[in-house]
């Protein structure tokens, strides 16, 4: 599984129970059904059928990336995130 | 070699640093390609997708979610199935890189020094370069890195330490736009003890 992390640490969004920011990764995306808050500890359940379009698109640009990284001479890993 | 056919020291200098900008340019348009074949489903109006490489689509399509499922209590100890959908764009940072700094290093062999009269020319609206004066041109070429009987081409070293960028204003509203698109949906009330035996 990727861990670019450039895609690592996103935005979040407010848990629509307690409004901590709700922070996941792409990886994250890609790799789990559950996600739970730090916060409040509700769980949210990933609806993949649904989101299968977009997961795809996800996954299909993380490949790409791995792809280019591994043409780099010399590259060891991602470009640290700041 | 006809050492006036050789290009001149600014050019030669300039060329690097043009090629830093067309770089900025590439990468920022490899983040709206991003952002438009990640975050967003094609256009709708025939052929506004079909943009060519190097343009802008000429419109976007509906942003791309992620719906999640959850319970949420009610006030009465119901609970209640929620679906929320979150564009994906909200989720994931996004891969902004600008180049922080650079370095390039190489050898010219100076070929040729010229001194030119140049004409009175109109440089700008309400400008013009007076006539007579002499401008040096220096005319270089970038050395072998070998003997001629061993021939290498010359050799420019270049350094480049990007970092994670800042937003550009247009991505900036364009997310301010995708964080208001969060969506939530509320199912039919279910009573605690028909929850608890799923």
């Amino acid at each position: 599984m990727a861990t670019d992390p450039l895609l690592a640490g996103g935005k979040g969004f407010p848990c629509p129970q307690c409004g901590h920011p709700f922070r996941l990764t792409a990886a994250q995306l890609l790799g789990a059904d559950q996600f739970a808050c730090a916060s409040c500890g509700l769980v949210l359940t990933l609806d993949k059928q649904q989101s299968l379009p977009t997961l795809e698109r996800l996954r299909a640009y993380e490949q790409a990336i791995e792809q280019i990284a591994a043409t780099v001479p010399g590259q060891t890993g991602r470009a640290k995130p700041r | 070699m006809n050492e006036s056919s050789d290009p001149l020291l600014h050019q030669v200098l300039a060329a690097p640093l043009a090629a830093l900008v067309r770089a900025e340019a590439m990468s920022a348009l490899a983040l709206l390609d991003f952002v438009t074949s990640v975050g967003m489903q094609p256009a709708a109006t025939p052929g506004a997708a079909a943009a060519t490489e190097g343009t802008a689509p000429s419109s976007l399509g509906a942003l791309r979610m992620v719906s999640f499922s959850y319970q949420r209590q009610q006030a009465d100890g119901t609970l209640r199935q929620q679906t929320m959908q979150v564009p994906v764009l909200a989720l994931i940072q996004l891969p902004v890189l600008n180049i922080k700094d650079s370095s390039f290093s190489f050898n010219l062999a100076l070929t040729a020094i010229r001194a030119s009269t140049k004409k009175a020319k109109t440089v700008a609206p309400g400008l013009k370069r007076p006539a007579g004066l002499t401008e040096i041109d220096l005319h270089v070429a970038l050395p072998p890195t070998a003997p001629a009987s061993t021939p290498a081409p010359p050799v420019m070293s270049v350094q480049l330490n990007s970092v994670r960028g800042d937003f550009p204003n247009g991505i900036i509203n364009l997310l301010q736009l995708v964080n208001t698109a969060l969506v939530v949906e509320e199912g039919a009330p279910r009573p605690p003890e028909q929850a608890d035996g799923d």
